[in-house]
């Protein structure tokens, strides 16, 4: 079988290696293939658990086309549901809302509990009789789909088949096992959207490397240089970069925010910023953290989504928009950057291009890893037929 | 008809869920036919699971009494 991309000199070493090909940034065919390898197919950004701070919240997420249901049980429990009601297949929510009991469907008024059990079927055995021998309610539960919660993303596993969440990210989460903490998320001023006209992927690329820094965000130049960065590159599985020189923000009465407990000394001036494949985009320092889930949209649109987070449930309301302010500039900074590389990548003789061997290390890790997992999807298929 | 059938449409359009559990609950109190006590009840159930009412316990009792409901 023809597959859709030549993936072979993605593969090369970093020095001799090609980027990925066009079509997988402007191609549907391709965008439909990477959704079921990288996304479906993987533990993918979904929103953050903050998104439904109370029981019964409930967020309707249409992630790649699927439509979904992120909802926080009764017993405070975040679950990922297919917004899909199992009598005929109409939608269940339409806003975010408050679930009070149940959640009935619009349609014929199936009800579930917002654990998706299947509680009522009206008239289902005719007019005034709930219940017919054929209609099992025990089986007729919403779809859950496999979900997990690390520092208050939530991650799902649409096909099921991803090894376990801590098998799958154990790398990472080793590399950052002292900032397991408690984290707070601080709240309406701390978040904010992104629309970008560009293939998520991107987004992915740029947040990774740091030799961008100097050119696109050089209001950092003044403390941060580029050689007080490092490349992190952990192949088959995440890649970012590090500084040296983090400086806590201040506000106008000298107040800072507090710092996660115990860290080592090296997180005084440190800080490091990991692309979580396939979506997910983590920065931590030793007093604020923040995650963007990003949510395609298209092969050339994409959504934002950013968070921050502190080590306290309680922050100088100042220095917290301070601060959410300053990370919104840098991240608008990169807009033109992504939007203008997917604008690129409609130049038919682009041939993916090449990598800096000293500073696109992260960049070429990813693609390592998009090859890799899209290869392994295509073997798959090749195999059934 | 039914003597709150107004109402019944008000708080249709309103998405009153508890007003709409009160009121199909009263019609199926008031109601002398156990199929139609059995209809406007399976409505009552409905809108009270949805909001959660108080009286969500005893309509489903009566359901289940006459057969409607598990």
């Amino acid at each position: 079988m023809a597959h859709l991309t030549d993936l072979s000199r993605v593969k090369k070493p970093l020095g001799t290696a090609n980027g990925l090909p066009n079509a997988h940034y402007i191609d549907p065919a391709v965008f439909a293939e990477e959704r079921d390898a990288l996304l479906f197919g993987q533990w993918a950004g979904l929103a953050v658990a903050a998104d439904v701070p109370e029981a019964g919240d409930a967020k309707p997420i249409t992630f790649m086309g699927m439509p979904l249901l992120l909802l926080r049980d009764r017993n405070d429990q975040v679950r990922v549901f297919q917004n899909t009601c199992r009598h005929r297949g109409m939608i269940l929510v339409e806003e975010p809302r408050k679930i009070e009991g149940a959640i009935r469907c619009p349609y014929h008024s199936w009800c579930y509990s917002t654990e998706g059990k299947l509680v009522s079927t009206p008239h289902v055995g005719g007019p005034g009789q709930n219940t017919h021998p054929d209609v099992d309610r025990s089986t007729l539960g919403l779809l859950e789909i496999r979900s997990h919660i690390w520092r208050d993303v939530v991650y799902v596993n649409v096909d099921g088949r991803a090894p376990e969440f801590e098998v799958a990210m154990k790398p990472l989460m080793e590399r950052w096992a002292e900032f397991e903490r408690p984290l707070y998320h601080g709240g309406a001023d701390s978040k904010f959207v992104l629309s970008v006209k560009s293939n998520w992927k991107l987004a992915v690329e740029n947040y990774c490397e740091s030799y961008h820094l100097p050119w696109v965000h050089p209001g950092l130049n003044s403390y941060s240089r580029l050689e007080d960065h490092y490349n992190i590159e952990e192949y088959g599985a995440y890649s970012g970069q590090g500084t040296l020189v983090y400086r806590q923000l201040e506000g106008s009465n000298g107040a800072k925010f507090a710092d996660f407990k115990d860290l080592d000394a090296k997180w005084d001036t440190a800080a490091e910023y990991l692309s979580v494949y396939p979506n997910v985009l983590l920065g931590v320092h030793r007093d604020h953290a923040f995650a963007i889930v990003l949510v395609p949209k298209g092969p050339e649109e994409t959504e934002e989504n950013i968070h921050l987070y502190y080590a306290t449930p309680e922050t100088d309301a100042e220095l917290r928009a301070k601060n959410t302010e300053q990370w919104k500039v840098v991240f608008e900074e990169d807009i033109f950057v992504v939007e203008g590389m997917q604008r690129g990548r409609h130049g038919v003789n682009f041939d993916g291009g090449r990598f800096s061997p000293a500073m696109d290390g992260p960049t070429h890790c990813f693609h390592d890893w998009v090859a890799g997992k899209v290869s392994e999807r295509r073997a798959m298929a090749n195999a059934a037929e | 008809m039914i003597p709150a059938d107004q109402d019944l449409l008000s708080a249709h359009a309103a998405g009153d869920t508890s007003r709409l559990c009160v009121l199909y609950h009263q019609a199926a109190l008031a109601s002398d036919d156990i199929d139609a006590a059995c209809f406007y009840a399976t409505h009552a159930y409905v809108f009270a699971l949805e909001c959660d009412h108080p009286s969500r316990s005893e309509i489903h009792a009566f359901l289940i009494k006459h057969g409607r409901e598990e």
